[in-house]
């Protein structure tokens, strides 16, 4: 997971990847959009705006064939179709994996 | 409360004249914003566009139950926020701001948010209520929120706003009555001119905004039970990689079988009426000019395009109802990956399916495209996808000359009609992929699209739909194609043919001698003189062609052959001359009013004009190939 470059301000921690590289099923919780330093993009201005902030809760839905890519993603009580690349800059923290009972 | 009875203490400043106060509509897309007009202004809408650019603008009357105060209403584009992503999102921020260059400065903000997601949709209130304008805030859905069990203090919304908040239920009868009556009740006071648009907020800014919300969300009580299951079960059936796909196409098949089948017995019925009308004028009146006029030149005209009307109208209940369901972005979704190898977005698709009922409402859907470059190529294609005024041609050139019979499982005509759609999407696709590659280089724009909700589509609200579809249609019929129809009748009467004259007088007419003329240039895809007549009213409106068709071969002919047009083209036309016709509509070059949308929507005379050129070139090419073809296989 440390194979990602995270951005300057948060933790490399292993629990902490891009919203990009989950696959259906995965959840967990939003860290932020973007970098600190860096200018605010178009896309991560619409980001924040629709709710990719942080505390808030995600769930990875579906993805499309092949490809697996554009995915869907739902995040507080909305769901988005977004490209694998748009959410790239999208930091989050996964919920571990709950024990199979 | 305390802010409505605030609100209500009279003032010195209070509006002395209050005529003609406008309201704005304004919300994040898919909170039930144009349900919610709908149910203000029921039938006193009309549908307009903003004057030298894009976008459809709807505008209504309502009048005060109390004060009888008369109100403008104007239901803007759905907007996520005032920091544009569409050109869309642009005209509702200018209106808001009061810096529209043809819409009035708002007196009264009616912010609508759904109350199954204020998480979403309340960010955008507390962004108004910056700007400063007088605003309310119509709690939307709120019957759906109680039954699903939803919990939310109204009141302590109204609290935490600072402005009032009022309970809706735009599809119920009455669900806008207490909106109604709060703006009837509300203090106007001297209009609020330009604002200046709020610098960007940083992502700082933004997320203080949204922790704003979340706490409002938490002190007002808001809680959201968890989504119902069937909707997860349904959305992993729609979205899934194998089963997704495969019910789009499904659903496309059967939106398009239906246009074919089940329009049938309206159809027919109209055609009675037309006949019956046609005879009833033949008895009563003498032979002469006006009598040939009314026969031949308006109920044959007008007839032949009407008759259409029931498949126009079921392909318009289809797109509705798909549209409010919530299913068509999730299409979007699911084709995405697709229209991204020939260089556009699954935004596409939707302007693309409106297309085939008619290109303008598609490519005046395109400005919901962030992308620029995706929405230009957008529009250039949507006239390729088979627009419902082909219909008519289709039908009756497949009537006339394909056999009715089965080729394997299948209709032989549903068989050809279905390849002529196909042909449409293919070439559209070839044409996307083309400019790509030359004009319209560079990366395709974000996706970034929101799967709302399902929900059941509402009947009013699709019947209101149908009634301005059906509105439309019947007045292009009852003007453009009635004015085109007399004119054409007088092109095909006169002048009279000279004594002792042994053809046809049309021959003679002006019509004849145009229809000469073009055919020169027609020759070599093998339409004969009638059709080239038919060709140039068709300019106006792709379905004259058939109504020009029915009054050429109606003035040439010996007999009346209103309403029966198909035999006589059968027996007159070779399968190659009718197959290059097919072909030729296909692209279709000839519609003038989809030529002037796209250079209002793209403020330019570029791209009408390439998409005549190319429009015209590829139908040329289709039909000299298909003729061609045709005449080397023995159909000449």
């Amino acid at each position: 997971m440390d194979a990602f470059a995270a951005p300057s301000g948060l933790a490399l921690d292993p629990a902490h990847v891009s919203l990009s590289a989950l696959s259906p099923g995965a959840s967990g919780t939003v860290l932020g959009v973007g970098c600190r330093s860096a200018v605010l993009s178009a896309l991560e201005r619409r980001l924040l705006e629709l709710g990719f902030v942080s505390g808030e809760q995600f769930e990875i839905v579906a993805e499309a064939r092949p490809g697996r890519d554009p995915f869907v993603v739902r995040i507080g009580t909305s769901t988005f179709a977004l490209r694998r690349r748009e959410a790239e800059s999208v930091w989050v923290e996964i919920a571990p994996a709950l024990p199979s009972p | 409360m305390s802010v409505t009875a605030a609100a209500a203490a009279p003032s010195a400043t209070l509006r002395a004249d209050a005529s003609g106060l406008s309201l704005s509509l304004i919300g994040v897309p898919n909170c039930g914003k144009t349900a919610l007009f709908n149910r203000l202004t029921g039938s006193r809408q009309k549908v307009a566009n903003y004057p030298g650019v894009t976008v459809e603008r709807k505008e209504g009357r309502l009048s005060g139950p109390h004060t009888g105060r008369n109100y403008r209403v104007v239901d803007l584009p759905g907007a996520y926020s005032l920091e544009p992503a569409s050109l869309d999102e642009a005209i509702a921020r200018d209106v808001v701001l009061g810096r529209h260059a043809s819409e009035p400065p708002p007196d009264l903000l009616v912010c609508v948010v759904d109350a199954t997601n204020l998480r979403l949709n309340l960010r955008l209130a507390l962004e108004l209520r910056r700007i400063g304008r007088p605003m309310m805030v119509a709690l939307n859905m709120s019957d759906v929120a109680k039954q699903r069990g939803y919990r939310l203090d109204r009141a302590a919304l109204e609290r935490e706003l600072g402005v009032p908040v009022i309970e809706t239920v735009a599809i119920r009868p009455g669900g806008e009555r207490a909106l109604l009556e709060a703006i009837d009740r509300f203090a106007f006071r001297e209009r609020i001119g330009r604002v200046e648009a709020p610098p960007p907020a940083t992502a700082a800014e933004i997320e203080a905004t949204q922790r704003e919300v979340r706490r409002i969300l938490r002190d007002i009580g808001y809680k959201v039970p968890p989504r119902q299951a069937i909707l997860s079960r349904l959305d992993a059936v729609v979205l899934n990689p194998v089963a997704g796909p495969v019910l789009l196409a499904i659903v496309l098949f059967l939106m398009f079988q239906a246009v074919f089948s089940w329009a049938k017995i309206p159809q027919n019925g109209i055609n009675a009426g037309v006949t019956a009308v046609s005879g009833w004028i033949a008895h009563a009146m003498q032979p002469g000019p006006l009598r040939s006029l009314l026969l031949d030149g308006v109920v044959a005209g007008t007839g032949s395009v009407l008759v259409f009307l029931p498949q126009i109208v079921l392909l318009f209940l289809f797109i509705l109802t798909l549209e409010d369901s919530g299913y068509l972005p999730r299409a979007a979704f699911l084709l995405d990956r697709l229209m991204g190898k020939v260089g556009l977005s699954g935004r596409s698709f939707i302007p693309l399916l409106s297309s085939f009922a008619c290109a303008i409402p598609g490519i005046m859907a395109a400005r919901t495209i962030p992308s620029n470059r995706d929405r230009l190529a957008t529009i250039m294609i949507a006239p390729l996808m088979t627009c419902s005024a082909r219909l008519p041609v289709y039908a009756l050139l497949i009537g006339a000359l394909i056999p009715a019979r089965s080729a394997g499982p299948f209709n032989l005509q549903g068989c050809v009609l279905f390849a002529l759609y196909a042909a449409g999407v293919l070439s559209a696709l070839l044409v996307a992929l083309v400019l790509k590659h030359t004009v319209m280089r560079g990366e395709s724009r974000p996706l970034l699209l929101e799967l709302p909700e399902y929900r059941l589509p509402n009947l009013r609200n699709l019947m209101l739909g149908l009634w301005e579809r059906a509105r439309i249609f019947l007045e292009r019929v009852g003007t453009i194609i009635l004015t085109l129809m007399i004119v054409l009748w007088f092109l095909a009467s006169f002048p009279a043919p000279p004594a002792g004259a042994t053809g046809p007088a049309i021959q003679y007419s002006l019509a004849g001698m145009l229809g000469r003329g073009l055919g020169v240039i027609f020759a070599p895809i093998g339409f004969n003189w009638q059709i080239s007549i038919a060709l140039v009213p068709g300019l106006a409106a792709r379905e004259v062609a058939v109504s020009a068709l029915g009054t050429v071969y109606a003035m040439s002919g010996s007999s009346d052959v209103s309403g029966a047009l198909a035999p006589v083209i059968a027996g007159t036309w070779s399968l190659a001359t009718g197959l290059s016709l097919l072909a030729w509509y296909v692209f279709a070059p000839q519609c003038l009013s989809t030529l002037a949308v796209v250079r209002r929507e793209t403020n330019s005379w570029r791209y009408p004009l390439i998409m005549a050129g190319y429009l015209f070139a590829m139908a040329y090419a289709g039909s000299f190939i298909t003729y061609r073809i045709a005449l080397a296989l023995g159909g000449g």
